[in-house]
């Protein structure tokens, strides 16, 4: 196990010493921050003087060097766009992205597990194929979409909820409410496919001849049978949510870290770039490596092997 | 008068036998739409005795079995009357099925491997066991019950095995651990559905002798189902030949074996090393009639060596050909008829 765990932190260190690499690369293909950082009249000696003050003017295998020393020390320096340390809006843009983030990995997979398992215990009557039917309908509308559509719904023609911003609680249903609809239209067929899958299987069949409760097969012996992909799944569907925070926050003006990431982007701010996606990366690897020490606890057999 | 009116005295008796299927019907449903797997079965399996079930895979022997415990699956249509101690078991509600499972009849699987849980340890399985078969066992007296049954079926360091998961040990061993599992529960029947198919001739043998010490020291009745009938020979007491879904022969194991009343029992001996002493083995041509097919005589015909133009066109019922034996052979019939 220790072992196990000493790999996959290896494999961590890796991971972002990959994602600052590849980001240094493409940030300084992608223009010069700051001619978008100066008044358009500017001359050439201001210019100058923002990027000698930016440390633009290094020699690139210095800079390459000072952004892998920024990288493993978690400490990003100063803004380029903005007055201020990287890590105090970045730490401000994660905390507010997690009031979202934190309630659609709850619901998110309860709400799959119960869908999914009800249409598994009803593989051919009409309310398990209704359920099914409806989460294939919604995996198909792209999530920005829906996002459009609740607002249009919700907060201007019944007025319920707060079309944009982060400024009440109430801000955050819609935002809630797309990232679990799409986690759960794509993980609760899934989830039925897979217990549908472990219901068949022989270790089922043998606790349904033991005499056992629907309730206790189903989940003391069914369910466990049926979880390892599906927690590898969750690993996968966790990264995917970053992704559509890049989408859903600048389009509802939610001030996190993914409204951030895109703001910096345009503004050639490299540090915050560099700054979001390092901490993305290490958000998405360390999930996934303790989803796999959960599938390894989960099932004996895995515990022999390396 | 029928056989089966003979043979089976009215249930609740002290006497009625521990199983009893009676044109049992089964119909699943497959690509082509409904097939019939069993049609019209009808078996005893007296209290206390070992009862082979005998047939080719695809017969039906199979899905008789899991039919007397309700486990076929999901949408399978069954008809026909199956008692087993006394208790209508087509009639039991959910609840009484499952104590009925619980403490009745347990089954054990053909592939160790694929029936135990591969994410828990052998003695939670004991213990969850033992617990569904009698609520009241505290956790502590389960265990003490599974490490002693554990013991009884053979197993070495019963203690340590508890904590053992399945992927851990053999497959005579989990194959033992199965048996424990049901006996933990001091079922009165025991159903196998080929019990040994899955492991080596030696562990083959271990697991038969261990069944047939259960039988004599327990009483338990058995009921195995299995392809090869040199694997029962030696502990059967009554031997039932299935044949595409119908009971073609059903009769003491040592008759049926020397004197086969039914043609396909005779070909599957002349076909069995065993049981041929010639030098060569005769195997059976062609292959049985898929599930959807319907001949309308007897099912052997077209592979029969002795069929006659009568076999098939009418389908024989089983009847009695010799004592306590009953066949569904139209020659065997006809030979014995023109005897008397």
């Amino acid at each position: 196990m220790i072992g196990f765990l000493a790999r996959r932190l290896g494999l961590l260190l890796l991971v972002v010493f990959g994602v600052t690499t590849v980001l240094f690369v493409l940030t300084r293909l992608s223009g010069d921050p700051a001619a978008i950082m100066s008044p358009p009249d500017a001359g050439p000696e201001v210019l100058a003087a923002t990027r000698e003050r930016l440390g633009l003017n290094d020699p690139l295998w210095l800079q390459y060097v000072n952004t892998l020393v920024s990288t493993f020390t978690f400490d990003f320096g100063q803004s380029f766009a903005m007055d201020t340390s990287v890590s105090s809006v970045l730490w401000s843009r994660l905390g507010t992205s997690l009031y979202i983030i934190i309630p659609a990995l709850v619901i998110g997979p309860l709400v799959s597990m119960a869908i999914g398992v009800y249409a598994a215990l009803r593989p051919t009557r009409r309310s398990g194929r209704a359920v099914m039917g409806a989460a294939f309908l919604t995996d198909g509308v792209p999530y920005f979409l829906l996002a459009f559509i609740l607002i249009l719904v919700f907060a201007i023609q019944l007025g319920w909820l707060p079309a944009t911003g982060n400024a009440s609680y109430a801000a955050l249903v819609i935002p809630v409410a797309v990232l679990t609809l799409q986690a759960v239209s794509a993980t609760s067929r899934l989830v039925r496919g897979q217990m549908l899958d472990a219901l068949g299987q022989g270790p089922v069949q043998t606790a349904r001849s033991l005499g056992l409760s629907p309730a206790v097969v189903l989940f003391r012996h069914a369910l466990p049978l049926a979880l390892p992909p599906l927690l590898a799944w969750l690993g996968i569907q966790f990264s995917f949510l970053f992704s559509s925070l890049l989408v859903l926050e600048p389009i509802m003006n939610y001030g996190g870290i993914g409204n951030l990431l895109v703001r910096s982007v345009n503004q050639r701010d490299f540090p915050v770039v560099q700054a979001c996606v390092v901490v993305f990366a290490v958000l998405i690897t360390t999930v996934n490596i303790a989803l796999d020490v959960a599938v390894r606890g989960l099932d004996p057999r895995l515990r022999k092997a390396s | 008068m029928t056989a089966t009116e003979i043979d089976s005295p009215p249930a609740g008796t002290a006497s009625a036998p521990a199983l009893r299927l009676e044109d049992v019907r089964v119909e699943l449903s497959g690509s082509s739409g409904r097939v019939q797997i069993l049609r019209g079965v009808s078996f005893e399996v007296p209290r206390g005795q070992i009862v082979a079930l005998a047939g080719e895979s695809g017969s039906g022997k199979s899905t008789a079995m899991l039919a007397a415990v309700r486990l076929l699956p999901w949408g399978a249509g069954v008809s026909g009357t199956i008692e087993c101690q006394g208790e209508d078991v087509r009639a039991l509600s959910s609840r009484q099925l499952r104590q009925f499972r619980a403490r009745t009849a347990r089954v054990i699987f053909q592939d160790p491997w694929s029936s135990l849980h591969p994410m828990r340890s052998v003695g939670s399985q004991l213990v969850e066991s033992a617990r569904s078969a009698d609520g009241s066992l505290s956790k502590a007296a389960a265990r003490e019950l599974a490490v002693e049954t554990l013991r009884r079926v053979g197993i070495p360091d019963p203690k340590a095995r508890m904590d053992v998961y399945p992927h851990q040990i053999s497959g005579g061993q989990l194959q033992r651990v199965m048996i424990a599992m049901a006996l933990v529960a001091r079922p009165a029947v025991l159903l196998c559905d080929e019990p040994t198919t899955a492991l080596d001739v030696t562990t083959q043998a271990q697991i038969l002798d261990l069944l047939r010490d259960l039988n004599r020291s327990e009483g338990i009745t058995v009921l195995i189902a299995t392809h090869d009938l040199d694997v029962i020979a030696g502990i059967a007491d009554r031997l039932v030949v299935m044949y595409a879904g119908r009971v073609v022969e059903d009769g003491p194991a040592q008759q049926v074996l020397a004197a086969p009343k039914h043609l396909y029992t005779w070909s599957l001996l002349q076909a069995a090393p065993a049981h041929q002493h010639e030098s060569r083995l005769r195997p059976i041509e062609g292959r049985p009639p898929r599930s959807d097919e319907n001949l309308p005589g007897c099912a052997f015909a077209p592979r029969c060596p002795g069929a006659r133009d009568e076999c098939t066109g009418e389908l024989p019922g089983l009847e009695l050909v010799a004592v306590g034996h009953r066949s569904a052979c139209l020659p065997v019939q006809q030979q014995k008829e023109a005897q008397q």
